[in-house]
C-alpha cells in the first residue's frame, strides 16, 4: 500500500511525487487525464525571482529555484530544456521605469541579482528590442523549462523509484476511516481496475480543480480558475533571447479583478517559436476567447520587438491558473481533514514554485524540518478569524 | 431548396505537372499535389532539421502543427502540407537550430 497518493500529475503533483519517492515514501500518482494535461501544459515554464519582492512567496521562489537546480543536476536538466536564459524587465514609459528601478533596488537588498542595463549592454542582451526603452533591469537568475517535459521527467523519476502511475483515472471521492469524517485513507476512483487507491496521505495537487477535489473531503479551498492566453508566433531564428517582461507584469499577476488585465511577456522556446503573453481573466473554465485579445497581445509584442511585425502567429492557447485570494499557495497537511495534504493555489507561478513545494510537502509528511518557513502557506488560513 | 455547391472550396489546384527544385534536385509535382506529397513520393520523409538536429516532416498533414516547414524562394516557415509548388520554385531544407545563448 502506498504511503502517499498524489492527485494531479501536473508540475506540482509531479514534484510532490518525485520528492516523496526520493525521500523513501511509496507513492501512487493519479490523474484523470494525463501528465501535464491541464494548467502545466498551457503556460510558459517560468522559474522567476524577478517577479517577486519580499515576503513568503519570494522566499518560496528562491528556495524553489535552488530545488530546481538540484533537480536539473539529478535528472539532467537538458531533458526538460532547462535554460539559464535570464529575464529582462523593460519599461517603455518613464514613470514605470522609476518603479522598475525601485523594485530592483529592493530586490538587490534581498539578495537577488538585478542589474540596471542600458545602451550597448542592453543591445547585446536583446539585439532586436525596440530602441524606445526608458529603463531595463536584467535578472540573470531567471530560468525557463519546458513544463510538459519537466512534469513528465519527474513523474518518470518517481516511477523509477517505484511509484505507481494511474493516468486517465478520475478521483471521485475519499476513503475515510472511520467512514464519514475520520482521517483520509485513500481515494475512490471511476476506474474498474483500481476503484480504490489506499494511502496514509492524499496530496491535492489538482491545480485549478483543487477546490472541487478538496470539497469532496469537506474542506473548502478558495481556489478559482484564472484564464491566461498565450499567442504563439512562428519559428524564428533567435530574435528573442531572454524572457522579456513589460514593467507591469507583476501587477498583472497580483491583481485580483475580474476584467481582463494584460501585460507583455515575450520569449522564445527552444524550438524557436515565440510565446507572447500574458493575460488574466476570471471567466470560469471557459475556453472560448475573444479574438481582440490576440490582437492586443500581438500589438503589445510588436511595440517591444518591432521585428515581430513581419512574422505570423500560428496558434494560441488558453489555460487556467489556480488563483488564490491572498496570492499565496496552500501547502501542507490540512488540519481540518487529517491525511489530506494541500499543494495547490500557485496561480501563474506553479512551475517555478513546484520544486520547492514538493520538497516542503515531503518534509512535512515525514515530520522533518522544512527548508523554509511553511506556516504562511497553511491551507486552513482562510477560515481563521471567521 | 438551395443548390449544392458545384466545386470544392479552397485555392485552385494546378492541373498540369509543375517543375521545381528541392535542395538543387529537379522535382515534378503532379496535378493537385502539395509539396509534402511530392517529397514523400520521391522518398523524402524528413525535409527539415529541427533544433535537436533530427529530421522533420509531416505530422498533422493539415496545416495546423507547423512541423513540415521548408524555405521556398528564400521565404522561411512555408508549410509543405498546404503549399502547391509553382513552376521554378526553389525549395530548400530549413534548419531550425538556434545558436546557444551566451552566458551572461
Amino acid at each position: 500500500m502506498p504511503d502517499v497518493v498524489v492527485v494531479g500529475a501536473g508540475m506540482v503533483g509531479a514534484a510532490c511525487a518525485y520528492h516523496c519517492a526520493r525521500a523513501g515514501l511509496s507513492v501512487a500518482v493519479v490523474d484523470r487525464a494525463g501528465v501535464a494535461g491541464g494548467t502545466t501544459g498551457s503556460g510558459e515554464g517560468n522559474i522567476l525571482t524577478s517577479d517577486k519582492e519580499e515576503g513568503p512567496e519570494f522566499e518560496l521562489g528562491l528556495y524553489s529555484r535552488r530545488q530546481w537546480l538540484a533537480l536539473a543536476d539529478e535528472l539532467d536538466g537538458r531533458t526538460f530544456e532547462l535554460e539559464r536564459k535570464g529575464g529582462l524587465a523593460v519599461s517603455l514609459d518613464e514613470a514605470m521605469a522609476l518603479d522598475l528601478f525601485r523594485t530592483a533596488a529592493s530586490q538587490q537588498i534581498q539578495g537577488i541579482v538585478a542589474q540596471v542595463v542600458s545602451g550597448r549592454e542592453l543591445k547585446s542582451l536583446e539585439p532586436h528590442l525596440t530602441p524606445n526603452v526608458s529603463g531595463a533591469v536584467y535578472y540573470p537568475e531567471d530560468l525557463q523549462v519546458n513544463p510538459m517535459q519537466a512534469a513528465a521527467r519527474l513523474v518518470r523519476g518517481a516511477r523509477d523509484l517505484g511509484a505507481e502511475v494511474w493516468l486517465g483515472v478520475d478521483v471521485v471521492g475519499f476513503i475515510r476511516s472511520p467512514a464519514g469524517d475520520g482521517p483520509v485513507r485513500g481515494v475512490r476512483t471511476n476506474a474498474p481496475d483500481c476503484p480504490e487507491i489506499y494511502g496514509d496521505w492524499v496530496i491535492n495537487s489538482a491545480g485549478p480543480w483543487a477546490g472541487s477535489l478538496s470539497s469532496l473531503a469537506g474542506a473548502d479551498l478558495p481556489i478559482e480558475p484564472r484564464r491566461g492566453v498565450i499567442l504563439v508566433a512562428e519559428r524564428l531564428p533567435a530574435v528573442v533571447h531572454r524572457k522579456v517582461y513589460g514593467a507591469d507584469y507583476r501587477d498583472t499577476v497580483i491583481s485580483g479583478g475580474a476584467g481582463v488585465v494584460s501585460s507583455p511577456v515575450i520569449e522564445a522556446t527552444k524550438s524557436g517559436t515565440v510565446l507572447i503573453g500574458s493575460t488574466r481573466e476570471r471567466v470560469g473554465f471557459d475556453q472560448v476567447i475573444d479574438a481582440s485579445l490576440l490582437d492586443h497581445l500581438a500589438r503589445a509584442a510588436t511595440r517591444y520587438f518591432p521585428v515581430l511585425e513581419d512574422c505570423s502567429a500560428i496558434r494560441y492557447y488558453a489555460g487556467f491558473r489556480p488563483y488564490s485570494p491572498d496570492n499565496l499557495p496552500m501547502i501542507g497537511p490540512d488540519p481540518r481533514v487529517p491525511g489530506l495534504v494541500q499543494a495547490c493555489g500557485h496561480e501563474g507561478s506553479g512551475i517555478g514554485l513546484s520544486a520547492g513545494t514538493g520538497a516542503i510537502v515531503a518534509d512535512l509528511i515525514l515530520g522533518q524540518p522544512t527548508g523554509i518557513e511553511a506556516a504562511p502557506f497553511r491551507p486552513e488560513r482562510f477560515e481563521e478569524g471567521r | 431548396m438551395k443548390k449544392p455547391p458545384t466545386g470544392a472550396p479552397g485555392p485552385p489546384r494546378p492541373v498540369e505537372s509543375i517543375a521545381f527544385e528541392h535542395d538543387g534536385t529537379a522535382m515534378s509535382a503532379g496535378p493537385g499535389q502539395c509539396l509534402a506529397a511530392v517529397l514523400i513520393q520521391a522518398g523524402i520523409s524528413g525535409w527539415g532539421i529541427g533544433v535537436d538536429g533530427r529530421r522533420k516532416g509531416v505530422l498533422c498533414g493539415m496545416g495546423v502543427c507547423f512541423e513540415c516547414l521548408v524555405t521556398v524562394n528564400d521565404a522561411r516557415n512555408v508549410r509543405a502540407c498546404v503549399t502547391f509548388p509553382s513552376p521554378g520554385d526553389r525549395v530548400v531544407t530549413q534548419v531550425d537550430a538556434r545558436e546557444e545563448l551566451p552566458e551572461k
